[in-house]
């Protein structure tokens, strides 16, 4: 098969596992809404409010955002059964779908989902920063793209080092 | 026509060595792989399913449509053409079978789910039974219908016939003879049982220590 129809395909065994998986699905969504709404409350708090002395409040709210990343990430890359994970990978090594192909089309749904995630986290440190504060600075727009590539580069190498792509 | 050609082949994994590994199997035949435990059966078999096995030497499919391709560079293309039943298979076991099909039958350039049906209804196993729950027998019929399904030029069995009473054993051969002369397939198998090297496979290939000493037309 061509690479248009594996992805086709892939799209088919989402659908199907949303299906037969719905209920560890939703935990996933459960749980990443949950977090969702802490990284929202934390980015409501302008960064100067943080100063970059307490390093703590960087890394809990890089955290919080980092989980949602993380839950997405269960969301494609493994599929949750009966309270044990098995990778997408290993589960469709044995089919004749290229791995590369998998990468790929999970790369670029991780890609898409961070760039939407950021560009709601800076629109709510700008909001934020400026009705409470009455100001903006540059840090307002940068510490939410350093969040980006961070949470991006750890769900690269999480999957780098399982061995999957 | 050959269906599968190993040429020369040898491949080393966690410390096993498979070597001179060399036969030309034709279609349309079976072929019976017997060695000891640990001499390399399934190994063989692993040489053409698994993406990260690599090894040195040629070894050349011939697909459903006559044409012949090297494994090492068409991992897709073999996995759609060869059916593999097998003890260690990729099904989820927490799922039913009808899952396992919804979620793995699209993946096929050519799955028919009429014949699967069919061949469920033939064997007296439902669909909503769940992989888990089916007897060693029925898995085998479940992932042989799942094959035939997808219409393979080859099947691979790894001791599919093991623990097997004998009317299973000569049903499993008399549907895979049946098999062999409507869609001209060819099959190797894996196997303990003198039985079926001299009653029922057509090529033998003996291993041992990962090593093929052995391949002949069985002449019993």
């Amino acid at each position: 098969m061509d690479e248009s129809k594996q992805i086709a395909a892939l799209k088919e065994f989402d659908k199907m596992n949303q299906k037969y998986n719905s209920y560890t699905i939703l935990g996933y969504k459960v749980i990443g809404i949950l977090f969702g709404i802490f990284t929202i409350l934390l980015a409501l708090i302008p960064i100067q409010e943080f100063g970059f002395e307490d390093i703590r409040m960087i890394i809990i709210s890089f955290l919080f955002f980092f989980m949602i990343h993380y839950m997405y990430y269960n969301y494609w890359q493994v599929i949750g059964i009966e309270r044990h994970q098995l990778s997408i990978y290993q589960l469709l090594k044995e089919l004749p779908i290229n791995p590369n192909v998998i990468c790929r089309d999970r790369a670029k749904k991780m890609f898409l989902f961070n760039i939407k995630l950021t560009a709601v986290f800076i629109a709510i440190q700008v909001f934020a920063s400026l009705v409470f504060l009455h100001e903006l600075t540059i840090w307002n727009i940068i510490l939410p793209l350093v969040y980006s590539i961070c949470a991006y580069a750890i769900s690269y190498l999480l999957v780098k080092i399982s061995g999957m792509c | 026509m050959n269906a599968v050609c190993f040429d020369n082949v040898s491949a080393k994994f966690k410390g096993f060595l498979l070597s001179d590994i060399d036969f030309k199997l034709p279609v349309g035949y079976i072929c019976g792989i017997a060695g000891n435990n640990g001499a390399g059966k399934t190994s063989l078999l692993k040489l053409l399913m698994d993406r990260k096995m690599t090894y040195k030497g040629s070894i050349c499919i011939t697909d459903r449509h006559g044409i012949a391709f090297e494994v090492k560079e068409n991992r897709e293309t073999v996995l759609d053409n060869v059916g593999y039943v097998t003890d260690n298979h990729h099904y989820i076991k927490e799922f039913t079978i009808e899952a396992n099909v919804d979620l793995f039958s699209p993946f096929y350039s050519c799955f028919d789910r009429t014949l699967f049906n069919e061949k469920m209804k033939q064997y007296n196993i439902s669909p909503l039974k769940k992989v888990a729950n089916l007897s060693k027998g029925e898995c085998v019929q479940f992932q042989f219908a799942f094959a035939m399904a997808y219409n393979p030029s080859l099947y691979l069995f790894d001791e599919a016939t093991a623990g097997m009473d004998i009317v299973y054993r000569k049903d499993f051969f008399r549907e895979l003879r049946t098999l062999m002369i409507d869609r001209n397939v060819t099959v190797i198998l894996t196997t303990h049982l003198q039985e079926e090297l001299e009653n029922d496979v057509d090529y033998i290939c003996i291993l041992e220590n990962g090593r093929m000493v052995s391949f002949a037309e069985n002449v019993i």
